[in-house]
């Protein structure tokens, strides 16, 4: 059996190859397109809140007594949980009231060119 | 518009003026806000004429091919002049003489808080992340601010020896910022008692600025749990950007700022 298989795996005769066909030329770039604008963002939502303030932490004149009242509450919670310490509750409340306040401005002056 | 920039960069002279007119409004109201705050008069105690010619400056230092607004570009600066010309103004210390000690205290400090918090100066209270509302983030602005304050006042009192019922108060707090990692103790310190802001401590850092900021928030967060359950709380985890500087300590053996201050007091 295996004689015979030896037989049949015989090679009889190697075929002449194929010619080399022609490499074909490329073919010019077409133009490139124009790259085109993007087109404008229609409308940016405001953001809700105190206030709608449009960069992030941005404050203005408007929020004052809104601001003002959160310091009150805030020092009033830290100072109560013993964060704050009572000897200086009032310096601090009057610190960070006078720093907000000291740069608060209209907002129709920021937003004026 | 008027003649062309002179060197490319900067505005011609000409162009300088028309910024200078179109925002004179602009920069009276920066003035007028830290005279109302502080209870001067912004004509008579020189803030007006401070202001202007901080603007002046600024219109002649603006370059537009940075792509930086004018007001975002001169607002921190025109502030600056304002409140440094507040400062020196014979309002300021007749209105010292006038009011209580503690309102002289309150205002020594709010001045102080912008080397913390400079971005205050550009009308925006300190909030590095969005939340999603503008109440909350502004609500936990505030508290920072608060307590950010609280431990200025405690580092001014600890330098000008403090009152006996105030001793117990400022231990307790250097005591729980000593139980911090030497890194956020080192945050801290500089912050607070070096007067450095944020940003400042993360270019020395070498690392990005919204690294050191969140790092900051968590230890605010640990500072208030801390103090209002009257016991040291889980200490926060140094965040991967800052390991190299743990590192850096350790092998320097720092123990912390506030350990330091805790062990040559005991």
């Amino acid at each position: 059996m295996g004689r015979k298989d030896d037989k049949d795996k015989k090679i009889d005769k190697i075929g002449a190859s194929d010619a080399t066909k022609r490499v074909k030329s490329t073919e010019a770039v077409s133009d490139v397109e124009k790259v085109k604008g993007a087109s404008a963002v229609s409308r940016v939502a405001g953001v809700s809140g105190v206030g709608g303030t449009q960069a992030l932490g941005k404050i203005s004149l408007e929020q004052r007594e809104k601001l003002m009242g959160i310091v009150t509450e805030e020092a009033a919670k830290l100072a109560a949980q013993g964060v704050i310490p009572n000897s200086q509750r009032e310096i601090v409340e009057q610190a960070v009231k006078m720093v907000i306040d000291a740069t608060l401005i209209e907002s129709s002056e920021e937003k004026k060119r | 518009m008027g003649k062309p920039a002179s060197d490319g960069k900067h505005l011609s002279e000409e162009e300088a003026n028309n910024l200078v007119v179109e925002h004179h409004g602009w920069t009276e109201s920066i003035a007028r806000a830290v005279a109302r705050a502080w209870n001067l008069d912004w004509r008579l105690d020189g803030l007006d004429g401070a202001a202007m010619e901080a603007l002046i400056f600024c219109s002649r230092r603006f370059d537009p091919s940075r792509g930086i607004p004018f007001k975002g570009y001169s607002r921190r600066r025109i502030h600056e002049v304002s409140t440094e010309a507040a400062r020196k103004s014979k309002g300021w210390s007749r209105s010292m003489s006038n009011k209580t000690a503690a309102e002289n205290k309150a205002r020594e400090l709010s001045a102080e808080l912008y080397g913390v918090f400079p971005d205050l100066r550009d009308g925006r209270l300190p909030v590095s992340e969005s939340s999603g509302s503008d109440d909350s983030d502004a609500r936990s602005a505030i508290r920072e601010l608060l307590i950010g304050a609280s431990l200025v006042a405690t580092k001014q009192a600890v330098a000008n020896g403090p009152l006996p019922d105030e001793l117990m108060d400022y231990k307790r707090m250097v005591g729980v910022m000593a139980c911090l990692e030497p890194v956020h103790q080192l945050l801290l310190y500089k912050v607070y008692w070096d007067g450095i802001s944020l940003r400042n401590v993360a270019t020395e850092w070498e690392t990005d600025g919204l690294n050191v900021m969140r790092e900051h928030k968590v230890l605010i967060a640990y500072l208030q749990k801390s103090l209002a359950q009257g016991k040291p709380a889980a200490l926060p985890k140094v965040r991967p950007g800052l390991k190299p500087l743990v590192t850096k300590l350790k092998s320097s053996g720092n123990k912390g700022p506030f350990t330091d201050v805790l062990v040559s007091t005991a």
